[in-house]
């Protein structure tokens, strides 16, 4: 029974619902040393000294090593060509994080206060961490070697007519393209342990990655070792995304340590250190030139590009070559010209990531592609049809030659999928569909990749066991293997296992890479098995006494007529003395050294798909909804449509994540979103679903038919959002991600509209603060920032030191007063975070009121009024009838759910500030003190950063509860062991995320009165996913007459200004009339007028005033009531 | 201080400090490393466990608090078979590190979810939101919560 086609079970399922599947983090060796790795905290300095002298003898320290105690070899990385790479830095550090001294101790806590003991010193060099910065005159060399200042690598493509030869295009495209920095964010950190065993001559490593081979040769060249002398071991991988298919930083980090003590060390990254300081995908700046004749056939494509490296190069030179030929590889262009280069930059270097080479020049190229087509007056997927490269034995102008497709067919079936010919022409009006399509390699046609050996062992009991060298991160490719090697051998799956990865048991693959699982792994398990199946077969012929003939396979048996002998029973035979059956066969594919022009069949076959989807797009607040996407897919033969299904939604939400949310922001080349929650990635609500369409074709060269599918879903849905948007908007969007500030403010520029809101003229009371921004890039930001490096790091914080329980509000009061550093807990979801995130907690001395009574429950009094007490929880509140649609709703808003089943509304209104600045790692002036710099100013604060009436600090108080509790005339019971007092929830804050309560002081109930519960209120919510933190909220509250008259108004926001605020020029304009459309629009572009935005916040504040509009509109005319 | 903790229907007494929190107890004092850290900061849901049957992050949560019986993915009993089966039939997970989280997660919610809210996927996916995973795309784990055989558990577990 063939297997091949059928939905097949992940072969590792139970152990990964039952949590036995063994991640790096789950082993523990035997004594065990915990490393830990100090950094550079610059992006750009020389080492003048290093004293590890007090590390050295504190006690638990067992290693303390500088590259001057290491091997001076280079990483080989991708290229040897390349190679520019240590394992620690030497005498220049080039991007903040780079490695610079190690420690192993017995735990981690002495590790890491070892590292507080090097003493280093530093002189800062100038700082290029831009591609432009770079690449200008004045930029310093990064590295000394390059011809040309930073320019680690340059190519040039020159196929087919010469754009002077060519015919003049009818219509033609210019346009520059800037892709995301999208990261891996695999959900298992980096985390490697290493063992030097001197008696075994052999270094044990525990490293996750999808191609463990890679890893092994590496590590073994750096340390003069044989490759034989390096065994990676078994394990379970927590996503790899093409992260860790090749050596990170960490590998050799941990092996040096355990050189030094011949004691096993391991060392665990935390979420932050893996946002910051392991690979991104590699982000191109892209210029195309492209045109099409009168009759809509494309002519020529010229290309320049620029792709930022990061500070070393891993695979920035090899993917920028690959990607110059594949840029021209997909359309029948009669000429294709390009030059580009990869640039170092002072910043963590870039490298691999699933789609590479391919992913940003499909981006690019499909969206320019939509736009000629649309200049042509052509549907884009008709223009598609007629230059796609497309037919079997097609060859394009870059010598890929087609064995076989079916994109034709992809495009038809999106076609009908989405409904395109009913929607296409309905487009304008914030609702659009778009497509794109992706031609892309099934793996490379390089020796080194194309070469693949597998083994297999048959016991006396029939059960076989498969030796592959190809690593499953999760793609299923294991599961293929064993159905390849069942459908063969006819034997059931539950008759066989697999090993994979451990480089000792297993031969040599080259691992998953640029989809060549599908393809060369099981062409070498389907080679294995079937000589398996003739060389047993033979044994059980002579056996039987039947020299001729074939034997029937199944069941685990083997017959021919009467006979019938135990596959086990066989096995033994053939075996021997062996007592199990063994055999072992290597697949070597057709492969040739790469051209120099670029001109070849660069890949053994080529997988097509087309995308197309349906957005919804709010331009006043930015927000893309994706609808619906029809992924049509051909990867050949579809060997498991459960896995391949997989692949395809996995691939496609990811690339979501790239073209609307995904990209690290850095500030002076340290990243700035190092968290889940500031990196917006996908999550369940936010994702739509995903219908996969395979095609029916079977390759001529893959096995069974198959081709290669892990990367072509991620390629390909980027563009057809772009389009999506374009098609829904007429907005032609050409930097990714696109996220809401760019989608308002190029409606804005489409329509005319003013692109700046508030202005100094308007707020003369702020010159001071204005005259403090225009000072910050003429030298106070940098003059700042040097004084703090100088005066040292921030205080670092220390953790919980005690936690009191309890068992009355008095005595929770009287601990509060008695102890110093005291602050009650209760869910403590954003206490644990900022201990996590290394920020001073509200207090050491934990006094638990979680479960006091007096803080419990939610009371409506005889008077009308309502007590909601300070521990109820969020998910409480947000179930809570009497609290009214809008706090309810504002409560079901906020965070996740298991962060509502937990978080109370007195932390939710005390939580520190979100600044993402300050929340990973800059040492600013709320952190650090008065001489620091707000990095707000000059970095990154299009999101969480105020639009008004800020002052030193730019940032926001995070408490959505804050907002409508204002909106509510809600006041606060505070109590101390000494008095009771109430304050309005309007003067709570002193400043952002900062309470007015004094040491003692703790926040007991909060009471909204009657006349406010009865009134009408509506809340809003701007957030970049739902569950995110605010950009902005809004909450109106008014008692509307039955004649519409309006009093009684409340108009507040929160996240604008560093404290949430009653809007009182709107109140004012407001009360006591009936408002119209125009009234309205008139009380919020007073306010508008009135704010003072930083220079990227402005669409804040235009889609703030817009969601107020709205939200006034519909809460007055009780259209809205939550 | 020494503090008694009951997991998985098993008791223990291991001693912790104030600042020690849960998942450091299970993962490296208990053993119980199915349950997987993931971002320690309450962002991904790849701790979620069950304290008391509510489903819980244990990488937020101080061990010393923890009054309740622990319930793991390891304590997950052979009634979830069909949940743990419906995640492997219909791609509810790839790399598997999220699974664990995702598997409490959704063992909190048939235990305390209405049938019929079962077959909402909006409402169903605003559940799953607490739990990040980088592989799936969300489709399978959704599938495998609408599947037919999640149902029949849902309802033959129906809080009376």
């Amino acid at each position: 029974m063939t297997l091949i086609g059928t939905r097949t079970r992940h072969v590792d399922w139970q152990a990964i619902t039952d949590g036995s599947a063994a991640y790096a983090a789950d082993l523990h060796l035997q004594d065990e040393l915990a490393a830990a790795v100090l950094r550079s905290p610059h992006p750009h300095a020389r080492i003048i000294s290093i004293d590890t002298s007090r590390a050295r003898v504190l006690p638990g320290v067992h290693a303390v090593l500088t590259a001057a105690d290491l091997t001076k070899s280079l990483y080989l990385d991708y290229r040897a060509i390349d190679r520019d790479r240590r394992i620690l830095a030497e005498d220049v550090v080039r991007h903040i994080g780079e490695p610079v001294a190690l420690v192993a101790a017995n735990d981690a806590a002495t590790a890491r206060r070892a590292l507080e003991l090097i003493d280093i010193r530093y002189k800062r060099l100038p700082v290029a961490d831009t591609v432009a910065k770079a690449l200008s005159s004045s930029a310093p060399a990064i590295h000394p070697h390059p011809e040309t200042r930073n320019v680690a690598a340059h190519v040039r493509r020159d196929f087919g007519l010469s754009p002077q030869n060519s015919p003049a295009p009818a219509h033609s495209l210019k346009g520059s393209f800037t892709s995301s920095r999208q990261t891996h964010a695999t959900m298992e950190t980096h985390t490697v342990k290493a063992h030097w065993n001197p008696a075994e001559n052999c270094l044990h490593v525990w490293a996750p990655s999808q191609n463990p081979r890679l890893i092994q040769r590496d590590l073994a060249q750096l340390f003069g070792l044989e490759p034989a002398s390096v065994r990676l071991h078994q394990l379970a991988i927590g996503g790899d995304f093409g992260g860790r298919t090749q050596i990170s930083s960490t590998e050799a980090l941990v092996c040096a340590l355990s050189f030094a003590t011949a004691r096993p060390v391991a060392l665990h990254q935390s979420r932050a250190e893996e946002f910051a300081f392991t690979k991104w995908r590699l982000s191109w700046d892209i210029d195309l030139e492209l045109g099409c004749d009168a009759a809509g056939k494309v002519t020529t494509l010229a290309a320049r590009f620029d792709v930022d490296n990061g500070a070393y190069n891993q695979a920035g030179p090899g993917e920028m070559v690959y990607g110059s030929v594949a840029l021209g590889s997909s359309y029948r262009w009669l000429g294709y010209q390009a030059e580009g280069r990869c640039v170092y930059t002072n910043k963590v270097p870039a490298s691999s990531f699933r789609g590479a080479g391919g992913y940003a020049i499909n981006w690019a190229l499909e969206c320019a592609i939509d736009e000629l087509a649309e200049k042509a007056g052509i549907d884009p997927i008709d223009f598609r049809l007629v230059n796609a490269i497309s037919d079997e034995d097609e060859v394009s102008l870059t010598g890929w030659q087609i064995k076989s497709s079916g994109l034709r067919r992809c495009l038809e079936a999106v076609r009908e999928g989405i409904g395109w010919d009913e929607k296409r022409p309905q487009g304008g009006k914030g609702r659009g569909v778009g497509v794109a399509c992706t031609i892309h390699v099934t793996a490379l046609s390089r020796d080194y990749m194309l070469r693949s050996s597998c083994a297999l062992d048959i016991d006396r009991k029939g059960h076989v066991t498969i030796r592959s060298g190809c690593g499953d991160s999760g793609t299923g490719q294991k599961t293929l293997i064993c159905q390849t090697v069942a459908t063969i051998l006819n034997v059931a799956m539950d008759q066989i296992s697999i090993v994979t990865t451990d480089t000792l048991a297993t031969p040599h693959d080259a691992g998953a890479g640029a989809s060549r699982g599908s393809f060369v792994a099981v062409n070498a398990a389907q080679t294995l098995a079937n000589k398996v199946r003739s060389d047993l077969s033979a044994v059980a012929l002579a056996h039987f006494g039947d020299g001729n003939g074939e034997v029937e396979w199944a069941g685990g048996e083997i017959r021919k007529g009467n006979h019938v002998i135990a596959l086990g029973e066989l096995a033994l035979l053939a075996g021997g003395a062996a007592e199990f059956y063994s055999m072992q066969s290597d697949y070597v594919g057709q492969f040739h050294d790469a051209d120099p022009s670029g001109y070849e069949d660069i890949s053994p076959t080529y997988s097509f798909a087309a995308h197309a989807v349906e957005v919804e797009v709010d331009e006043r607040t930015g927000s893309v909804k994706v609808l619906k996407v029809v992924a049509a897919h051909d990867s050949g033969t579809i060997l498991n449509p459960l896995s391949a299904k997989g692949q395809v939604e996995g691939g496609v939400v990811m690339g979501l994540g790239a073209v609307l949310g995904e990209s690290l922001i850095f500030e002076e080349g340290r990243v700035v979103n190092a968290s889940y929650a500031d990196y917006v990635l996908p999550r369940p609500v936010d994702s739509p679903p995903v219908e996969t369409i395979f095609v029916d074709v079977t390759d001529k060269k893959g096995p069974f038919g198959s081709k290669g599918l892990g990367e072509i879903p991620l390629i390909t849905i980027g563009p057809a959002v772009s389009n999506a948007i374009a098609h829904a908007t007429g907005l032609r969007l050409r930097c990714a991600p696109h996220t809401p500030d760019q989608i308002v403010m190029a409606a804005r520029r489409r329509d005319g509209k003013p692109l700046t809101a508030g202005s100094i003229a308007a707020r003369p009371d702020r010159w001071w603060v204005e005259g403090v921004r225009a000072a910050y890039p003429l030298g106070l930001h940098r003059g700042l920032r040097e004084l703090a490096e100088n005066l040292g790091g921030p205080p670092i914080a220390t953790p919980i030191e005690a936690l009191h329980p309890a068992e009355t509000l008095d005595q929770a009061l009287e601990l509060l007063d008695r102890e110093s550093d005291a602050a009650p807990i209760a869910g403590g979801t954003d206490l644990l975070a900022l201990e996590t995130q290394g920020l001073p907690l509200p207090g050491r001395q934990l006094v638990d009121v979680a479960a006091l009574d007096e803080l419990r429950g939610i009371e409506a009094r005889t008077d009308g009024s309502l007590r909601i007490g300070s521990a109820v929880t969020l998910a409480e509140l947000a179930r809570s009838e009497p609290c009214g649609a809008a706090l309810r709703r504002t409560a079901a808003l906020i965070a996740t759910p298991p962060i509502r089943q937990t978080a109370t509304v007195g932390g939710n209104l005390c939580q520190t500030k979100r600044c993402w600045f300050f929340r990973n790692g800059f040492d600013c002036h709320k952190r650090g003190g008065a001489t620091r710099p707000c990095y707000a100013v000059m970095g990154d604060h299009r999101f969480y950063h105020a639009i008004q009436d800020a002052h030193r600090c730019q940032a926001v108080t995070p408490s959505d509860l804050a907002t409508t509790l204002i909106a509510l005339d809600a006041r606060i019971e505070i109590r101390s062991a000494h008095a009771m007092r109430h304050l309005d929830v309007g003067h709570l804050y002193g400043g952002p995320g900062e309470t007015r309560l004094t040491p003692g002081e703790m926040i007991c109930a909060i009471e909204i009165p009657c006349e406010a519960l009865h009134r009408r209120s509506a809340y809003r919510k701007l957030a970049l996913w739902q569950g995110a933190f605010a950009i902005a909220t809004a909450c109106v509250s008014a008692k509307v007459s039955d004649d519409a008259l309006v009093s009684e108004l409340r108009v507040v926001l929160g996240g604008a200004s560093s404290v949430p605020q009653r809007i009182s020029s709107i109140e004012r304009r407001l009360t006591g009339r009936r408002p119209d459309s125009a009234l309205i629009k008139e009380s919020v572009g007073s306010w508008l007028r009135k704010t003072h935005p930083l220079p990227g916040n402005h669409w804040k504040a235009f889609a703030v005033a817009d969601m107020l509009e709205d939200l006034l509109s519909r809460a007055l005319a009780g259209k809205e009531t939550a | 201080m020494i503090i008694r903790l009951t997991v998985n229907g098993r008791q223990h007494e291991v001693e912790i400090s104030a600042a020690t929190r849960l998942i450091d107890v299970l993962r490296d004092q208990l053993g119980l490393t199915g349950t997987k850290q993931g971002c320690r900061a309450g962002e991904c849901g790849a701790c979620t466990i069950l304290v008391g049957g509510q489903p819980i992050q244990a990488c937020i949560t101080l061990a010393s608090r923890v009054r309740d019986e622990v319930r793991t993915v390891e304590g997950l009993d052979d009634r979830f078979i069909p949940l743990r089966q419906a995640f492997a039939d219909h791609g509810g997970f790839q790399c598997g590190f999220c699974t664990p989280g995702q598997l409490m997660r959704a063992a909190a919610l048939l235990a305390e979810t209405p049938l019929e809210r079962l077959s909402d996927e909006a409402w169903l996916r605003e559940q799953m939101n607490g739990n990040v995973c980088r592989c799936t795309g969300y489709c399978g784990i959704i599938r495998a919560l609408m599947s037919e055989d999640v149902r029949a558990l849902a309802r033959d577990n129906a809080p009376e």
